[in-house]
């Protein structure tokens, strides 16, 4: 682990119950500003991974490091506050807002909970409310201002997905998991999403883990990627190396699946 | 273009819905002002008039003590209907807040508790109730405690499975992520949630505790003499049945036409939130 190391993850080992492992002593590292892709089947363990490093469930053995902070057994304070420096992104833009909550709402969550901060990339406009800043986090995706007081089952897919994205990014966070973000999407729609977050990655230095079984939107977003079978990672190389003779079967698999 | 047969039932349907929330309404008024919508007292007893006819002076007659009919059939809605609303209102506060606690916390707490709901669901409504009600004696509270403990889990165990399919959808883990406490996630997220089916319930439930609060205090095991309760007053009406029907018809028509409002006004509320939940899902 480096001091360019944003997440660590040494030795995690996950089960559900005492049946298979879903997750076997997985180790990576993840560096500030790089994306890190992971491709996979279904039930390869992707989004567990996702959900480890987000400290939304517990783990039997090994330890994650977020800034250099082991997240195990972390006491639920010191949780909140590293929390706060993370975002995520799921698959679902319909099932990531509460249907019955205006997208202001939804929108501000993070910081209503963090009351008194403002982002940096917000900070020259001091003087900003709660809408002022709901309106910029909307313009920063893309969306009008008029769509804060509306519900989200009166938005479309790509638009609910820009609002997830705008809120995980209100807290300025270092660090944000994408799992899956453009699954649910059309091709069009996916092309914007994935543009807009690279855009986003560049001018806010994110880092991103980002989660997918679309060999072509990884190859697009990542710097590195990790292949991952059964909850094994099988494979993992820059992505200027994805189509090299050195790749795991597995990994050539996928491609030629993916090459149709 | 509609048919006029077609206009005609919608127009139809359309009177059944605002008869029917004018009589809920008028119902919640009357439970209201009793004291000052009541013609005379409804415990007074005068032995000379008993079991008199209806007249200008007593509009539905007097009962087998004399008392005057319609009074006690005014009181009787607080008693009967009131008494209904506030077990309705005690049942869904017990339900809700248990359901969503065990639903939310999961674990240990949850298992316990979906074992204590279901010996609760094992057991049939009327039944336990008039069990529970004999063993605690008759008298107004020992009613309340025995229907509440009939109809909370009902509510509980709604709301539990709403919050177990809730929880595990990405906002309430954005919610968490986000740093909000789960008192508030409750609060601002589940709670909400759950409000929608939970009215239609307890909306559809209401007919069925009114049922059962009749049939308890026909059985002698509600509020005792002289309060006016419409199941009691059923049962007084019974041994005069075949010389003053008007006893027990009064009873028995108010509580079918109260059932009646409750159980339309609950599928009404059904259909509208169902839509709003379509839409909003």
């Amino acid at each position: 682990m480096t001091h360019n190391t944003i997440v660590h993850v040494m030795n995690l080992h996950k089960c559900y119950s005492t049946e298979q492992p879903v997750l076997h002593h997985i180790s990576f590292d993840l560096k500030k500003g790089e994306c890190l892709g992971i491709v996979g089947e279904s039930g390869s363990g992707k989004s567990t991974l996702a959900r480890c490093l987000l400290s939304l469930i517990e783990w039997q053995q090994g330890q994650i490091y977020f800034e250099g902070l082991g997240l195990k057994n972390l006491a639920p304070k010191q949780l909140r506050k590293v929390r706060a420096r993370m975002g995520a992104v799921f698959q679902n833009a319909s099932t990531a807002l509460n249907p019955s909550v205006r997208i202001i709402d939804s929108l501000m969550e993070p910081l209503d909970e963090h009351k008194g901060y403002t982002p940096s990339f917000l900070a020259q406009d001091s003087w900003l409310g709660r809408i002022g800043i709901a309106e910029k986090l909307l313009a920063l995706v893309g969306l009008p201002e008029k769509y804060l007081f509306k519900y989200p089952h009166e938005l479309s897919g790509g638009e609910k997905q820009r609002v997830t994205i705008a809120r995980a990014i209100s807290t300025e966070p270092a660090f944000i998991v994408l799992d899956e973000p453009t699954a649910s999407l059309d091709v069009t729609t996916q092309a914007i999403i994935l543009n807009l977050l690279k855009d986003l990655k560049e001018s806010l230095s994110l880092s991103y883990l980002f989660i997918s079984h679309d060999l072509a939107a990884v190859h697009f977003m990542s710097d590195r990627i990790i292949v991952m079978k059964n909850g094994h990672i099988v494979d993992q190389f820059g992505v200027e190396q994805i189509f090299s003779d050195e790749r795991h079967s597995y990994t050539k698999q996928l491609l030629q699946v993916f090459a149709g | 273009m509609r048919s006029t047969a077609a206009l005609k039932q919608q127009s139809g349907k359309r009177r059944i819905k605002y008869t029917t929330l004018l009589l809920f309404v008028l119902v919640i008024m009357v439970i209201i002002m009793t004291p000052e919508i009541t013609p005379q007292d409804a415990n007074k007893l005068i032995i000379g008039n008993r079991l008199l006819g209806p007249s200008s002076e007593h509009l539905l007659g007097t009962d087998h003590l004399g008392r005057d009919l319609l009074s006690r059939m005014i009181a009787g809605v607080r008693t009967t209907v009131g008494t209904s609303l506030l077990i309705l209102s005690i049942s869904m506060v017990i339900g809700v807040t248990l359901g969503l606690l065990t639903g939310f916390l999961g674990g240990l707490y949850d298992r316990m508790f979906k074992r204590i709901v279901d010996a609760f669901m094992t057991l049939p409504d009327y039944i336990f109730a008039i069990v529970l009600s004999g063993l605690l004696g008759p008298g107004f509270l020992n009613l309340l405690f025995a229907v509440i403990a009939v109809k909370w889990v009902g509510y509980a165990r709604l709301v539990r499975s709403t919050v177990l399919q809730e929880k595990e959808k990405d906002y309430i883990k954005l919610a968490e992520l986000a740093g909000v406490p789960a008192l508030r996630i409750v609060k601002k997220h589940l709670l909400p949630r759950v409000m929608g089916n939970v009215f239609v319930l307890a909306a559809l439930d209401l007919g069925k505790i009114i049922l059962i609060i009749a049939s308890l205090s026909y059985l002698g095991l509600g509020p005792q003499p002289p309060t006016a309760e419409w199941g009691s007053m059923l049962n007084e009406g019974r041994v005069y049945f075949n010389t003053a029907p008007h006893l027990m018809l009064a009873p028995g028509i108010a509580i079918m036409i109260t059932v009646l409002i409750a159980n339309i006004c609950g599928d009404r509320l059904r259909d509208k939130l169902d839509v709003r939940m379509k839409k909003g899902a």
